[in-house]
């Protein structure tokens, strides 16, 4: 998987991610991906997935920086944000694991979870790289099993964790205390470190 | 002019085939209801051929009034809530789109049967100026505002009905959806269009408190809408 199997869009990348229509149809583009790597078998329920984005749109919304220096740094917060709500509400089950799963792996331990850290990621980096002209990187950990274990456990007790876990995830550095608020200056500091 | 009838519980046989077949459909799910406790203490298999009477009643007429809509109905309906076109042509589109997509809703998420009448929806919908509103969002609202009040929806349309609350918010929400369904930008297909529709109220019933609070106030309802349409 990568921000490449996502449909391509004529405007930027940014605004076609505020539009209920697109996120639908790219999750549901996800979603079939990840049946044919994975040979899990998924339902969605679209309800639920106009909620997610309901609740998604009014935190991004309610936090979105008016300096155009922090656009950047919004567009990882604004995944987790994503990653949060979709953690929150749900709206996909398992039909049936694949004949072949093995728990070890991210993908059968916890296919829900999988599923939307992959969307999460490939939204990420498609925004940046279409938008902003910059690669997401992707840390090792996203396919370690022992931090699979922690993210589950932590964000389904608390959520906003899922804003840290993605950064975690991305290759960046997480800001764990952060609560689901944008911090900037974390973000630019973040930044900086990546360029060295 | 000649007078309505006192009791509408036959059709008018002024009014056009679709509203009639709409009302024959309504007063058929009326009598399931009306007639299941008497029903019930029928022996089979006359129960059961009561009940096949009134389905297959049922749905005869729903086939002939689910009369799917054209794209271009739905470009011309999207042009008259925008302003663009006031004609007589664009508001019977308009009557004709949103009467589809109450039948559409009706049948697929709404748990409150609500009749809706074209031929009252066009007379409404040809009084409506855009001229006298600032925006578009400003008219939607005037639009929904003067459908809920004109008694186009009802047991029985152009009859005063007594709504239960969750009844009366289904109607809002349900009209919310349908006029920011058709303030947004248009999809490529007709099932796109079918599936908007669908998003569109998944939308609105998902921001439902917002939504049910906006509706009593035109300019709330103006900001909802434009926000809905434009997020759609």
């Amino acid at each position: 998987m990568s921000a490449s199997d996502l449909p391509t869009v004529e405007r930027p990348v940014h605004k076609q991610a505020l539009r209920l229509r697109w996120f639908v149809a790219t999750f549901e583009h996800q979603v079939q991906l990840m049946e044919k790597e994975t040979g899990n078998s998924f339902s969605t329920d679209t309800s639920a997935l106009a909620e997610v984005f309901a609740e998604w749109l009014n935190a991004f919304e309610g936090q979105k920086p008016a300096q155009e220096e922090h656009r950047q740094a919004y567009v990882g917060f604004a995944a987790g944000l994503m990653l949060r709500t979709l953690i929150k509400v749900n709206p996909v089950s398992v039909d049936r694991l694949s004949r072949t799963a093995d728990q070890t792996n991210p993908a059968y331990f916890w296919p829900e979870g999988y599923l939307y850290v992959a969307y999460c990621l490939n939204v990420r980096g498609l925004v940046l790289e279409s938008d902003f002209h910059t690669k997401q990187g992707q840390h090792n950990k996203f396919k370690d099993t022992q931090t699979w274990w922690s993210f589950r456990e932590n964000v389904l007790e608390d959520p906003s964790l899922a804003v840290g876990f993605l950064d975690l995830f991305a290759g960046d550095s997480p800001n764990w205390y952060g609560q689901g608020i944008f911090n900037p200056e974390f973000a630019r500091a973040q930044q900086a470190s990546l360029g060295e | 002019m000649p007078q309505a009838p006192i009791f509408n519980f036959l059709p008018d046989p002024r009014v056009p085939l679709r509203d009639a077949l709409r009302g024959m459909t309504g007063l058929s799910r009326v009598a399931h209801e009306v007639l299941n406790p008497a029903t019930s203490g029928l022996p089979e298999p006359f129960r059961s051929k009561v009940g096949d009477a009134l389905n297959s009643f049922t749905e005869k007429g729903e086939r002939l009034v689910s009369t799917p809509v054209t794209e271009q109905q739905i470009a011309k309906a999207a042009q008259f809530v925008t302003g663009v076109d006031q004609n007589r042509d664009a508001a019977e589109s308009c009557a004709r789109v949103i009467c589809y997509c109450w039948q559409h809703i009706h049948d697929t998420a709404l748990s409150h049967k609500r009749l809706i009448s074209e031929t009252l929806l066009i007379s409404l919908l040809q009084k409506q100026k855009r001229a006298n509103c600032d925006n578009n969002a400003q008219f939607g609202a005037q639009l929904i505002r003067e459908i809920r009040n004109f008694t186009a929806v009802g047991l029985i349309p152009g009859l005063v009905g007594n709504f239960s609350s969750e009844g009366k918010n289904e109607v809002d929400l349900a009209l919310i959806a349908i006029l920011s369904w058709l303030m947004s930008e248009r999809a490529d297909s007709m099932a796109e269009e079918e599936k908007l529709l669908d998003l569109s109220l998944a939308l609105v019933f998902a921001v439902r408190a917002d939504a049910l609070s906006a509706i009593e106030q035109d300019q709330h309802l103006a900001e909802l809408l434009e926000n809905v349409s434009g997020h759609l």
